[in-house]
């Protein structure tokens, strides 16, 4: 791929995070679960799709840039570290399980490995920005969640895959 | 890559590690003793209240930070954020807290609620 066209392809998966984020937003999962940072966490899909076709920079660099744009429209401070610690362990977690994708793990696993990252990553960031070890009981029904959640995007991120196979819009 | 979506053995341990996992987080929090319950009102770092809970006792606590305000009511042995200006209302919507181990925070005003109970202190162990 051409460096015009990486970087072209990253801003479109920034703007494909930013629309994913919004989408989640309409979905009143707060008010089922009221557990601060319970989302369906659609955004890493874009991840998950980042790291399968782009080098792992590039990924850091849409995990920051998203994070940044998202807190900037709507959240604050607290709300852009949470997500930052959270997106980036996500990232790295599920980059490491990618070198042993395949035979033993499939996307599926890899997105619930990356759910759970990203909750301990806010949960870990909760902790530091309160300084209280209190907001660690949230943690258990977020990773219980983070099962369900990771399979749908795993499932998304499987079924995006195989249609982008088609277009040969990427190598 | 596989384009088909089937959970493959690999897949299955990531999910079972994450049960166990949040197991593990959860059983400290969950042997909470619940008998004499004292709850601690926080604030960042500074511990704002220690009530000590009984039946028949009345409060009500107003923190601010910024223009964030929190509304705390205590009655008997409930605690629960009544009325909070802050865009998320998480606090709010984490309702009456009644046993040792509960709380409630409120990130807009750093304040934490939180259930102790007069046995073992559950933050030791989590930490």
């Amino acid at each position: 791929m051409k460096k015009s066209k990486r970087i072209a392809v990253c801003g479109l998966l920034v703007a494909t995070a930013l629309v994913l984020s919004l989408v989640e937003r309409m979905f009143p999962l707060q008010a089922v679960v009221p557990i601060p940072g319970i989302k369906l966490g659609l955004a890493n899909v874009v991840t998950l799709f980042a790291l399968t076709r782009l080098r792992l920079r590039e990924t850091i660099a849409i995990v920051v840039v998203r994070v940044l744009l998202s807190s900037i429209f709507a959240g604050s401070i607290t709300a852009f570290l949470f997500s930052l610690f959270g997106g980036l362990l996500a990232m790295f977690v599920m980059k490491a399980l990618f070198y042993v994708e395949g035979y033993w793990v499939s996307l599926a696993g890899i997105s619930v490995a990356g759910a759970a990252a990203h909750n301990i990553g806010q949960i870990g960031a909760a902790v530091l920005v309160l300084g209280t070890a209190d907001v660690m009981g949230y943690l258990p029904l977020l990773l219980v969640l983070s099962i369900p959640m990771g399979l749908v995007t795993g499932s998304v991120c499987t079924a995006v895959l195989g249609h982008i196979k088609k277009l040969h819009f990427f190598i | 890559m596989d384009n088909k979506f089937r959970l493959k053995l690999g897949d299955w341990v990531i999910c079972i590690a994450v049960l166990l996992l949040a197991g593990a987080i959860a059983l400290p929090f969950l042997f909470a003793p619940s008998g004499a319950l004292t709850c601690e009102i926080k604030q960042g770092d500074t511990v704002i209240r220690t009530i000590r809970l009984a039946e028949g006792y009345r409060d009500t606590i107003t923190l601010t930070n910024g223009k964030w305000t929190n509304v705390i009511e205590v009655d008997g042995k409930n605690v629960w954020f009544s009325k909070s200006n802050c865009p998320d209302q998480i606090c709010v919507h984490a309702g009456h807290l009644t046993r040792a181990g509960q709380m409630a925070v409120c990130l807009p005003t750093r304040v934490v609620v939180r259930m102790v109970g007069t046995g073992a202190q559950v933050d030791a162990v989590a930490v």
